[in-house]
């Protein structure tokens, strides 16, 4: 008697084998009657599970309910927060025109003020730079900072890969 | 569900319609649930999991190309959060070790009914999480070879294995009784 066929039968009953293949099969169970009650068996147990699991009830209203219940509530989140910045918008938008005619003077005003104390804070941040840049040794100080800042986060990396998971 | 049916339904779930998608919902729920629920053996995992699976369906609709496709989309979806879970719940049962030891013999005593009624629970709980998805595709969905491929995006040859090893560890299993 040939080879017995056992490892093609999953495929032969699913009917995934190449002609040849199937062929085979099909003329080696003509004669085998181990191999016949092999498929049997694999089919039996494959209709069983495929019963089993058919037969289980399904959930019923309350699934959909459930999923939308979890949809609704960030899809109106979303829709709120769209309003929302639309309607700030406009509101921005119509105080400016509305208020233009009155507030004129008083914005240009408003602008010259900016402008000085933008002045004021960039003179002062020239003068720290010029400050800083006269202090002796800056850059190694700066270099020493950086690498004990980098070891420090190199370590809490390290304690934090080799840390053990807490048990559930 | 007519196929211009669920096209219309998915179209109109993209555009936000969460009536249609109800719809879908209610449509799909029994095959996703019966999916959650063969590879996780638990009920409420299984309702937790696809209930999860079709919000992330809801999320990503613009991603599906082919309304043909929406159930294999959604097997994607839900094997994916099967895994997910299994690796969570450390349920993951690795035969693989076990199966290259010991190989299977031939029984040999025919699977009776009565042995068969046995809880299959149990026996799908033996294979690992790789091949229960297999054999859940196959017996379960009824996916071709090629679509499951597709699904666990693994070569049609390792399908074939899998679902071979599967049937046979269950078979095994199931006689045993």
């Amino acid at each position: 008697m040939e080879t017995h066929v056992r490892d093609l039968l999953p495929a032969f009953m699913d009917d995934a084998l190449s002609e040849t293949d199937r062929k085979k099969v099909e003329a080696h169970l003509a004669l085998c009657p181990d191999c016949r009650r092999e498929l049997e068996e694999l089919e039996t147990v494959k209709a069983e599970i495929s019963r089993f699991y058919h037969s289980v009830d399904v959930p019923g209203i309350q699934f959909e309910k459930a999923v939308l219940a979890k949809i609704m509530p960030q899809e109106k989140l979303a829709m709120h927060y769209r309003v929302f910045v639309w309607f700030f918008a406009v509101c921005c938008a119509a105080s400016v025109l509305a208020t233009y005619p009155v507030m004129r003077k008083p914005f240009y005003v408003g602008m010259n003020i900016f402008q000085a104390l933008f002045n004021i804070l960039s003179s002062g941040f020239h003068i720290a730079l010029s400050i800083l840049s006269a202090l002796p040794a800056l850059s190694a100080g700066i270099m020493v900072v950086i690498a004990v800042i980098l070891a420090v986060c190199i370590w809490i990396l390290f304690g934090l890969l080799t840390m053990k998971p807490v048990k559930e | 569900m007519v196929e211009q049916d669920l096209t219309q339904l998915i179209r109109q779930a993209k555009a936000g319609d969460t009536d249609a998608f109800a719809v879908l919902v209610a449509r799909f729920k029994g095959e996703v649930f019966r999916h959650a629920y063969a590879m996780t053996g638990d009920r409420m995992e299984a309702e937790d999991i696809a209930q999860e699976a079709f919000v992330k369906a809801w999320y990503a609709l613009d991603k599906l190309e082919h309304a043909y496709a929406f159930a294999s989309w959604m097997s994607k979806i839900v094997s994916h959060l099967c895994y997910d879970r299994l690796k969570k719940l450390r349920k993951k049962v690795d035969l693989q070790a076990e199966i290259e030891e010991e190989p299977l013999r031939r029984p040999t005593s025919n699977i009776d009914n009565a042995n068969l009624r046995f809880d299959i629970r149990s026996a799908m709980e033996k294979l690992s999480p790789e091949h229960r998805a297999a054999i859940v595709l196959r017996d379960i969905q009824g996916y071709s070879y090629e679509e499951i491929a597709d699904i666990l995006n693994i070569p049609l040859g390792t399908v074939k294995s899998r679902i071979n090893t599967a049937r046979n560890i269950l078979k095994k299993e199931l006689s045993r009784g």
